[in-house]
């Protein structure tokens, strides 16, 4: 049919596919040959160069094998153009290992004779081994292509590796257990998980390509156990603080306390990078011991706790080994005591506070003692030793005791720190050893003493562990209040350190682990000092008696402001020392603190130090400067530098010269003979205050020669009833302060402690010889040039300033009795002497002159022809005194707008029936009716609207008695020649 | 008989055509030197570079996913990027361009994402890659400087993608298949005078289009022999329109002159220059051709002869 034409056509487009077509149609050869490249025709061609040279079984790095499984087969592939698998070669080291004949661990299963996953010609592992093109389906979801069985759930890996995946029973990590939750750090390093993608497979840490590390094929770097963390995070700590906060075994730490045996190592336990313990250190996720905890090594009996924690193994030995003494006693995790001597106190996973803590804390504030009062409380194991009430504190800082003791201080965590930890119980007992250095062992029966009772430290002779702290109390050697230095008779026991005379670290009587019973009834770190300084107490020679220093009340009362960073005065340091310094502090409970607490006897007194040659334990100096004294009462300090020191005032004065401290000369803090602790003899006076000042200012005492006189400023005065308001100081009879009921006293006018009124650091007054004035004289405020102390209650009398009768404005030079001028008397001091008054009337300060009645010789004393008034000398200047007139105050008459009009006895007192005299018309101390202000400050011609009337006399004044017909009255009484005798006024 | 004369005219055309495979002729490179270095981290698996007007060069350092530039003298410049979605960071990238301008284009695979960034890797803007609401997975971009507009190669689409210069979508051709203007795996591309050259790695050759995505010519073929592909993954066009394709698997690099015949394979001594995995590779406007090898971390710079 096909003639030689046909052939011929039929043979031209043979040829033509064979020369163009290949490289567009797929064909079975082609495909193979995508990898099989040898099998090309190409290279069995002689007259052809091929690219590269017909080898289809090269020797590789890995070994002699078909070209297919090389990887530069799989690479020209897997570079990222085609398939991206360039993690893989991205970290060519971190590969399966290849090369390299399997060991005997690995059994490559068969079937049908031959091996499933086949090396090399040289017997060694290659691509090839796991991978073919002809292996599992390539749509296959859970399989990544060219794997020679499906890898589903790591199958394919624990077809050789079987013995990795049979659990912890076998000391295998287990598999094929669910997650609560993926680690992302995981999955972001290439972990799969099986089953429903929650499970935990061989992948799910190794990663047989791209791995992080090249040891292992871990998908995240383990070195310090960052792999293990990334399910395990609660178990995984950074630092000995997270792990105490987790409750779990420190890992990443270098274990400085403990070392980690060769043997340990030697086994495969592992350390970090730098020495550090790690995971690994006790458990290993493949080979390790057949108990279900992976751990390097059995831990029955707390034997591998014990391998690292040899210092702990003494804890064995003693009562606090709960597998003989309570072998039932469980722990948090129900585990029995018997289980181990270490778990029964410790888990090193999953405890419940500091120190991986396997029981129930106890009640307290401070972690590490919680874990104590576990066992050391009311129906535990150990409530026959309960620490009470009284009990040393924990949980404060060690810092405060300002001792550089070797004795541990533990964070909130547990942890030993060197600053900034706080005293706990671990602090003076190692619960793992009976007695320090292990010299005395516990025979688990006898009670223990100071010699051993876990502590750190024997503290029987000399109190050597108290005083590892408490360094500064080592001062106490030898004091009074040394047992071994008071008499053998003193009701106190004998004891072996200076501490425990006084003190119980735990069950006290009470505060300060008192061991005394504290006198009850102050405040409580006073009460333990009563319980010795009280009439029938040990120190019974040295009470403080009904007159003592105040305790229990707040500093702020005296104007100090103590705060956390120091004291503070609302008065001006007189000595101007600068920062007071803060002494202690009391809160209500006995605590010291540094802001609002109250004064108590420690506040002055150091029982534990007393300083050479002063016999007291007092924390600041008595010394001639008060420095004590004056720390508080900084108002008081600058007596020093007044006439009321003695030693300036009377220097020769035997007594005076014996009391250095200022402050005694006039108190005594304790056993004082009366109020304000007064330690001198009194003198008799109106009230207490009154007595105590008169204790000198009177005859024969040390300021006789200041006495206030015959006629001087009554005391005992009711301001209110006088209807005056004050700032000054009123006090009771029995010298108390009382704003409300209190009176006058001496101290109303005088602060005892200051010459110049205001000015606190003034030394005017610091000599014997100067001479007082109304501007000092320990005056509260200046009497002079103003009058201010005066006019403080005086106040209806301030108006006199400025006036005509103010002598500044009128009479300058004019000179009192005591022949003061005005500057130096002050206003009132012109007319008025509080003390050593001239007259009874009026405490008069002047030389009077004689009138018909004695006010009108007060008057006169001006107002007189020869006096300073001379020009204001009425013609007749007296009212008849044979009529007397009634005014009864109280009683207003017809036109009184401004007041009574006073009527006076002989003796100048005001009366309801007396005659009418110079101030029955005038008020001295205003210059016009009405007009409540002082006058102008200078000399004004009056009339009758002013000049100290006390009424208006535009006809009112005088007929408000005189009726109408007054005018006529005057003109003749008070005519040049009148006052005759006539018919109509006889 | 002039049915047998053609028959045996056809047959002398076809072992012409063989002969012409099977010719091995050295087309002699001079190495230059090599672009290892980075800023203290070597190249990890450096997948395509290339070389702007000033003779900077840009490698893609996937393996680290960053863009390292390099002077024309092969000395470090800087480092862009690191692993990440972020501006001027990177995902498994794999290639890169750079146009006339010296604007940088890089083909940031696992982003699905060509970044722009000026010539001193400072990051300009992001063109997400979408086609048909598909994320493309990139492994190529060429710019026409005719047109200035992209072509990107899509490894998971089996498609060139054309962009606009502001990274708009202009239309895309191909699909995976074996057919004539169909893909298996289009790796790099190179643009020229209006020619797009894609490299369509599994069908062992070299599709040209024009810039609509017009079948225009298929260089190479299936084989061994020169002249013949077998992985094909860089392509360059130099200034006298010569081709330049290297080979993954046969480590060589063959160059096809303007009317798309086999010149030479390059070769020094006579004998074809083995690459160590050669992909991406760029000819410089002075006449020099850089080769990345990928699994040698490194970017060869030969001068051509």
């Amino acid at each position: 049919m096909m003639g030689g034409r046909g052939l011929a056509w039929l043979l031209c487009l043979c040829l033509l596919w064979a020369t163009t077509a290949g490289a567009r149609d797929i064909s079975p050869k082609r495909e193979c040959s995508i990898c099989h490249v040898m099998w090309l025709d190409d290279f069995q061609r002689e007259n052809v160069t091929t690219l590269i040279p017909y080898e289809p079984r090269p020797v590789e790095p890995t070994g002699r094998q078909d070209v297919v499984s090389t990887e530069r087969m799989c690479f020209s592939c897997h570079d990222g153009f085609v398939r991206d698998s360039r993690f893989v070669w991205a970290k060519r080291e971190h590969f399966h290992p290849l090369g390299i004949q399997p060991s005997e661990k690995i059994h490559i299963p068969r079937k049908d004779g031959k091996e499933i996953f086949p090396l090399n010609d040289d017997g060694r592992l290659y691509c090839g081994t796991c991978h073919s093109a002809h292996g599992v389906n390539w749509e296959q979801e859970y399989s990544p292509v060219f794997m020679r069985v499906e890898n589903v759930d790591s199958s394919l890996c624990l077809a050789c590796h079987l013995d990795r995946s049979t659990g912890s029973g076998e000391g295998n990590h287990p598999v094929f257990k669910p997650l609560e939750h993926k680690p992302a750090v995981l999955e972001q390093g290439g972990a799969k998980f099986g089953g429903n993608d929650d499970e935990v497979i061989c992948q799910s840490c190794h990663r047989v390509h791209g791995a992080a590390t090249a040891e292992k094929l871990l998908v995240v770097d383990n070195t310090n156990s960052a792999l293990c963390a990334t399910c395990h995070d609660d178990r995984h700590a950074t630092t000995r603080s997270e792990a105490a906060r987790k409750g779990t075994h420190p890992v990443n730490v270098r274990p400085d306390k403990v070392k980690v045996p060769q043997q340990l190592l030697d086994d495969g336990a592992r350390l970090g990078t730098s020495g550090e313990v790690v995971c690994q250190t006790c458990h290993r996720p493949h080979g390790a011991l057949s108990e279900g905890k992976i751990l390097i090594r059995s831990n029955e009996d707390s034997a591998l706790c014990q391998e690292c924690h040899q210092r702990e193994r003494s804890v064995t030995a003693t009562r606090h080994n709960l597998t003989g003494s309570h072998p039932d006693v469980t722990n948090i995790r129900e585990q029995p005591a018997a289980n181990g001597v270490c778990a029964s106190c410790h888990l090193p996973h999953g405890g419940s506070g500091p120190k991986m803590w396997a029981r129930s804390p106890g009640g307290s504030d401070d972690p590490m003692a919680a874990n104590c009062l576990s066992c050391h409380q009311k129906g535990a194991v150990a409530e026959a030793k309960l620490p009470g009430i009284h009990s040393h504190p924990v949980g404060r800082a060690m810092q405060g005791i300002n001792a550089g003791t070797d004795l541990p201080a533990y964070s909130p965590e547990g942890l030993a720190v060197s600053s900034g930890g706080q005293v706990t119980c671990a602090s003076c007992h190692d619960p793992h050893r009976w007695a320090p250095d292990d010299k005395v062992v516990d025979d688990l029966q006898t009670e223990g003493d100071a010699s051993n009772s876990f502590l750190r430290r024997d503290n029987v002779r000399g109190s050597s562990l108290c005083l590892g702290c408490h360094e500064e109390k080592k001062a106490l050697a030898g004091t009074p209040h040394d047992r071994s230095k008071m008499k053998q008779h003193v009701s106190l026991p004998e004891v072996n350190g200076v501490c425990d005379t006084c003190h119980r670290v735990h069950q006290g009587e009470g505060p300060r682990m008192w061991a005394l019973a504290p006198e009850p009834g102050v405040d409580p770190v006073s009460s333990i000092c009563l319980s010795c300084h009280r009439e029938q107490g040990a120190a019974h020679g040295r009470t403080v008696g009904e007159h003592t220093h105040p305790v229990d009340v707040p500093i702020a009362r005296i104007g100090i402001v103590a705060t956390a960073q120091g004291w503070l005065s609302q008065v001006r340091d007189l000595f101007e020392t600068g920062v007071l310094r803060p002494l202690p502090l009391f809160a209500a409970d006995g605590r010291k603190v540094a802001a609002g607490g109250n004064v108590a006897c420690a506040s002055c007194h150091d029982p534990h130090r007393q300083p050479a040659k002063e016999g007291k334990f007092l924390r600041l100096a008595n010394d001639a400067e008060a420095t004590l004294c004056r720390n508080c009462h900084t108002d008081k300090g600058m007596v020093a530098w007044s006439k009321h020191n003695l030693k300036l005032s009377r220097p020769k004065d035997r007594q005076a010269a014996q009391k250095v401290n200022v402050c005694a000369q006039c108190h005594q803090p304790h056993n004082a003979g009366g109020a304000r602790l007064w330690a001198t003899y009194s003198g008799e006076g109106a009230d207490t205050m009154a007595q105590l000042c008169q204790g000198c200012h009177q005859d024969g005492g040390l300021a006789q020669e200041k006495q206030v006189g015959q006629h001087s400023h009554p005391l005992r005065v009711d301001v209110k009833n006088v209807g005056v308001e004050t700032s000054l100081p009123l006090f009771r009879v029995d010298g108390t302060r009382d704003p409300d009921d209190g009176r006058v006293s001496c101290p109303t006018c005088h602060n005892p402690h200051q010459w110049v009124p205001g000015e606190a650091h003034s030394k005017a007054g610091a000599s014997a010889r100067v001479e007082g004035q109304a501007s000092d004289s320990f005056l509260r405020l200046p009497a002079a040039p103003a009058g201010d102390l005066c006019a403080d209650c005086h106040m209806d009398a301030r108006w006199v300033r400025n006036t005509e009768h103010d002598l500044r404005i009128t009479a300058p030079q004019q000179r009192n009795a005591r022949g003061q001028t005005v500057q130096e008397s002050g206003v009132c001091g012109q007319c008025h002497a509080v003390h050593n008054a001239q007259l009874r009337t009026r405490l008069w300060g002047r030389s009077t002159t004689e009138g018909q009645e004695v006010m009108e010789s007060l008057c006169r004393s001006c107002h007189a022809p020869d006096k300073v008034a001379a020009g204001k000398v009425p013609v007749r200047l007296n009212h008849p005194q044979d009529i007397q007139v009634v005014s009864v105050r109280g009683w207003p008459r017809p036109g009184e707008i401004f007041g009574s009009y006073p009527v006076y006895d002989k003796d100048g007192a005001v009366v309801d029936s007396g005659v009418i005299s110079c101030p029955t018309c005038h008020n001295a101390h205003q210059w016009q009716a009405g007009v409540e202000r002082e006058g102008p400050g200078r000399n004004v011609e009056g009339n009758a609207l002013n000049s100290f009337l006390r009424n208006k006399s535009n006809f009112n004044l005088c007929t408000n008695c005189h009726g109408l017909d007054a005018l006529f009255r005057y003109k003749y009484f008070h005519g040049e020649t009148s006052r005759v005798p006539h018919r109509l006024y006889r | 008989m002039r049915y047998w004369l053609l028959m045996v005219l056809m047959v002398l055309m076809g072992w012409v055509g063989l002969a012409v495979a099977q010719d091995l002729r050295i087309g002699e490179i001079a190495p230059l030197h090599r672009l290892a270095g980075a800023g203290g981290m070597p190249l990890a698996l450096p997948s395509d570079v290339a070389v702007a007007g000033n003779g900077r060069a840009y490698v893609v350092d996937g393996g680290n996913h960053r863009l390292v530039i390099y002077d024309a003298l092969g000395g470090f410049i800087a480092a862009v990027g690191q692993h990440g979605a972020g501006a001027a960071q990177f995902a498994e990238p794999l290639g890169v361009a750079v146009d006339r301008h010296g604007l940088v284009y890089v083909a940031d695979a696992g982003n699905h994402r060509i970044q722009v960034l000026d010539g001193e890797g400072r990051f300009l803007r992001s063109l997400p890659l979408l086609d048909g609401g598909k994320p493309v997975r990139p492994a190529d971009v060429a710019v026409s400087e005719l047109s200035g507009n992209l072509f990107v190669t899509g490894n998971n689409t089996h498609r060139v993608m054309k962009l606009s210069p502001q990274g708009e979508v202009l239309g895309s051709w191909g699909g995976e298949g074996v057919a004539q203007g169909q893909f298996r795996y289009p790796a790099t591309l190179a643009v020229r005078e209006g020619l797009v050259a894609v490299v369509d790695v599994l069908n062992t050759r070299v599709q040209i289009f024009d810039e609509d995505g017009r079948y225009h010519y298929q260089l190479g073929e299936w084989g061994v022999l020169p002249g013949q592909l077998f992985r094909p993954k860089g392509i360059a066009i130099d200034q006298a329109g010569r081709y330049y394709i290297s080979d993954s698997y046969m480590e060589v690099v063959q160059v096809f002159d303007s009317g798309y015949r086999l010149l030479h394979v390059l070769g020094q001594g006579g004998r074809p220059h083995r690459f160590v995995a050669p992909v991406g590779l760029a000819a410089s406007l002075d006449g020099r051709l850089y080769v990345t090898e990928m699994l040698a971390n490194r970017v060869s710079v030969f001068e051509l002869r």
